[in-house]
């Protein structure tokens, strides 16, 4: 009887310690690396330096938002191609939570290797305006932005309003009458709303809901009037006819909705906003090896460039964009002084922009 | 139409089909690893196929892994899978009388009629039902929340106020998290974990999984192992026959409350269950203690839910539940996009889908009555081994949700805190009922008030000019109405007469 309880003790103690020490979850460098396609040579552990080396093991992709949404799908299809034109594997992993915030924060306490890169959305610009985490876009080493999107407003196919210049005049007259949905205040109709409230003077009745599926579905039911997606979520259902695209938030024609007004066709002032869209892109840690991020820009070039992503980004409707390097900082950065104005105006946020340096063209 | 006939054509999708039956059903049994989980798994699985073979195994296992659930649940008291809640109030009685047996075979039988009549409904009304449920306006979904708040009252068991502290518990920890609309974090404490809220998987596993593993350890000596009967096995129809209508109800409203998109088979089933204790007024069994009228209403329900969660998926590409969803992002991982367009676009997948929701009820039968002995068998081990085993899979279950070591810590706190209201005598049933209810209630009331512009007469305008909502508030009016005085002087005059 004495033996079973220390037996019992000792398994106990066992399956205590491995279990803790299993849940470390953090694998810089300290686990065993899956073997490459190519030699397996010596793993080197904090490997900052080693910039010739790079990649000799499998890279660590982390996408801050949860399987089956745009931004995992677009990152994995980024993967897949990028696994076409590197040595080793890209594994792709979601890290979702907190609007981004999970992924990010992950991405920049791993060790600055290399071997974890963020995939993500435009909600980083979104972290600073909102106070959501101490991340900056400066804390990133921006390798590339290669997908976007563009902002349209669907009604139902039952709607009185068939140009936008009837729901525009409706709307002036019958201040917050009509519904819109949104996805709550820093998603992108909200963004698109607070344009047009800015520029053409038109006040919306604001209903909140969970995400694009549930705004549409309300929509189609006519119990919301109008609602402003994006393009590529829009697609299927402009093509049944079962919602009406009325004005496109672009500066320039967008694929399948060519017929479509333009907003910087309706009034000029949308030229200072636009383009303005969710936007797609990958990065690293901003202390990595320069060498390390150049060697990744020119490796996400040529994985852009690849037959099965630009199928990818057809068959989504999602529109090509090619911002490398500095451009890509740049083009977040201006992405993120329109939205934090526009938030600061709306009163979503209390942080006034100019305060931080940012200011829009 | 020849389209419907794509399964037959290609055999081999059959194969598929049958093998996300036995994986979905195994690991729906396993408690820790929810349908959703392993439709998961299934897709991570299934990536580099083509899209046919992968949909296929996929809706196998939505399909077994509803059904799977019960399995525990009856066998552990730890259900396996959200929608096998209910089942866990009548099946676990009979397990601990020996009966388990038995039990889980009316569970498959159930299961599969259920599945059965959910397919049906999804083949002849979707057109119908996608009409209705787009009429659903956010007042109808909180009516609805509502409904399911009053239902707490049935799985308060024998005392009503700690039922309702911990169905109010519930709906508070579902209040924790980043509000949406306003950006504003509740209960967060600075924690990132948490902004997204408390991981429902991680909750559910505690409560009902990490607690009662708990408190069964501290009865160890006092547990005595009941040999199964393991007669009765096979399925008779006259037992079908005799619950048919009860069956044919519950699907019915499984079918429904399954389409609606943001509910799915565990409100069915709990809806079914409070909706069979309402209508059966004198079962063989008492209810909560092995009534069999408790297991044919949750099992029928969610599995009937299960067809109807594919009504507005392959309607309009909105998905009626989790899994839904994944299928969803399965079809776009393929270079398909699922939607309204689909049905002209991809008429052999749309039909693809269709036959194998139907087919893949029909194989459950068989799929579902192998292994019954030896899980009964399960029942038998003793605890020693048992609990430490379920414990560990608790632990690997709630991790798995998220990768998130947070979500374990959550499952643990959750699992204490379940164990010492269970020695307290309260309910652990409604904290996951007001869990799951918080959200659609609250949500719905914001929109609903945005779109009645705040005022109380436009609301009540809204609700009389639309059949729907003339309905739902009828409804809610009624079950008040019958909980006042009124109806208890009704009672005395009927007793008079």
């Amino acid at each position: 009887m004495r033996a079973r309880k220390v037996l019992a003790a000792v398994l106990a103690l066992t399956m205590g310690i491995t279990v803790l020490s299993a849940c470390d979850n953090s694998a810089a460098g300290t686990t065993a690396a899956p073997a490459n396609k190519e030699t397996s040579k010596t793993e080197t552990s904090g490997s900052a330096g080693k910039a010739d080396q790079y990649p000799d093991r499998d890279i660590n992709g982390d996408i801050i938002y949860g399987a089956g949404g745009g931004t995992d799908l677009i990152s994995r299809a980024m993967g897949a191609a990028l696994n076409e034109v590197l040595d080793v594997s890209v594994i792709m992993d979601n890290k979702a939570g907190g609007s981004g915030v999970v992924g990010t924060e992950y991405v920049l306490s791993q060790e600055a290797n290399g071997y974890d890169i963020c995939f993500h959305s435009e909600a980083i610009t979104m972290f600073q305006p909102m106070e959501l985490s101490e991340a900056k876009i400066d804390d990133f080493s921006e390798l590339m932005l290669y997908g976007s999107g563009a902002g349209v407003l669907l009604v139902s196919k039952d709607s009185p309003y068939q140009t936008i210049e009837d729901l525009i005049a409706y709307a002036k007259e019958h201040p917050k009458e009509l519904n819109i949905g949104n996805t709550g205040a820093t998603g992108c109709p909200t963004i698109y709303c607070t344009m047009m409230q800015k520029i053409l003077g038109v006040e919306f009745n604001y209903v909140n809901y969970d995400g694009d599926g549930e705004a549409m579905t309300a929509l189609m039911g006519n119990q919301i009037d109008l609602f402003i997606p994006v393009n590529f979520t829009a697609q299927p259902y402009v093509e049944s006819g079962d919602l009406r695209p009325l004005l496109v938030f672009h500066d320039e024609k967008v694929n399948g909705f060519e017929d479509v007004k333009l907003a910087t066709g309706l009034d000029a002032q949308f030229q200072d906003y636009l383009p303005y869209g969710p936007f797609f892109g990958a990065a690293v840690s901003a202390k990595t090896d320069p060498e390390i991020v150049k060697f990744l820009m020119e490796k996400f070039t040529a994985a852009y460039d690849t037959d099965s992503f630009q199928n990818y980004l057809t068959s989504a409707n999602i529109i090509p964009t090619k911002y490398v390097g500095e451009e890509a900082a740049a083009y977040m950065k201006d992405a993120q002084a329109k939205v934090w104005t526009l938030l600061y105006e709306a009163g979503t946020t209390s942080l006034n922009p100019a305060d931080y340096g940012v200011m829009m063209e | 139409m020849e389209n419907l006939f794509t399964l037959f054509l290609q055999p081999e999708l059959l194969l598929y089909l049958a093998g996300g039956l036995f994986f979905g059903m195994y690991a729906g049994a396993i408690p820790g690893i929810s349908v959703t989980m392993a439709a998961s798994l299934a897709i991570s699985f299934s990536f580099g196929w083509s899209p046919m073979p992968a949909i296929a195994t996929i809706l196998g296992v939505h399909i077994g892994g509803v059904y799977g659930g019960s399995r525990s649940a009856i066998l552990l008291n730890v259900p396996g899978t959200p929608a096998a809640i209910a089942t866990s109030f009548d099946g676990y009685p009979m397990a601990k009388k020996g009966e388990a047996g038995h039990a889980l075979t009316v569970t498959a039988v159930q299961s599969v009629v259920g599945g059965l009549i959910g397919a049906l409904v999804l083949v002849l009304a979707t057109p119908l039902l996608i009409k209705f449920a787009l009429l659903f306006a956010p007042r109808d979904y909180f009516m609805l929340a509502m409904l399911g708040i009053f239902l707490l009252s049935s799985l308060t068991g024998d005392s009503f106020v700690k039922g309702m502290f911990c169905g109010v518990l519930g709906m508070f920890l579902g209040c924790v998290g980043m509000d949406t609309m306003t950006a504003v974090n509740r209960f967060t404490f600075g924690n990132v974990n948490l902004m997204s809220g408390i991981t429902s998987i991680a909750i559910m596993i505690g409560t009902f999984g990490m607690s009662e593993s708990l408190f069964q350890v501290r009865d160890l000596r006092n547990v005595t192992v009941r040999k199964q009967k393991l007669d009765r096995m096979r399925p008779s129809i006259k037992e079908v026959v005799k619950y048919f209508p009860l069956t044919l109800r519950c699907s019915l409203i499984g079918a429904f409350v399954g389409a609606l998109p943001g509910t799915g088979g565990d409100i069915a089933a709990i809806i079914c269950y409070d909706h069979a204790k309402r209508s059966v007024k004198h079962p063989e069994v008492p209810f909560g203690e092995g009534a069999i009228e408790g297991l044919v209403a949750p099992e029928s329900a969610n599995n009937a839910a299960v067809g109807g969660a594919y009504v507005p998926m392959l309607a309009l590409g909105i998905p009626g539940d989790s899994v839904a969803a994944i299928i969803i992002s399965a079809l776009l991982i393929h270079g398909i996009t699922p939607g309204p367009t689909l049905v002209n676009s991809q008429p052999q997948m749309f039909y693809m889908i269709i036959a194998c929701i139907i087919v893949g009820n029909i194989i459950l039968l068989p799929v579902a009555l192998t292994g019954i002995k030896v899980f009964a068998k399960i029942a038998e081990t003793p605890k020693e081994i048992l609990l430490p085993i379920i414990i560990v899979l608790t632990v690997i279950g709630s991790y798995a949700a998220n990768n998130n070591v947070f979500d374990v810590y959550v499952m643990v706190i959750a699992g204490i805190l379940g164990y010492f209201l269970k020695r307290h005598d309260f309910p652990v049933g409604p904290i996951i009922l007001g869990f799951i209810l918080s959200n659609l209630l609250e949500l719905n009331l914001r929109r609903t008030i945005a779109m009645c512009y705040g005022s109380v007469s436009e609301l009540f305008g809204q609700i009389f000019t639309s059949p729907l909502s003339i309905v739902l508030f009828l409804i809610l009016a009624g079950m008040l109405a019958m909980q006042t005085p009124l109806k208890q002087v009704l009672k005395r005059k009927e007793k008079a007469d």
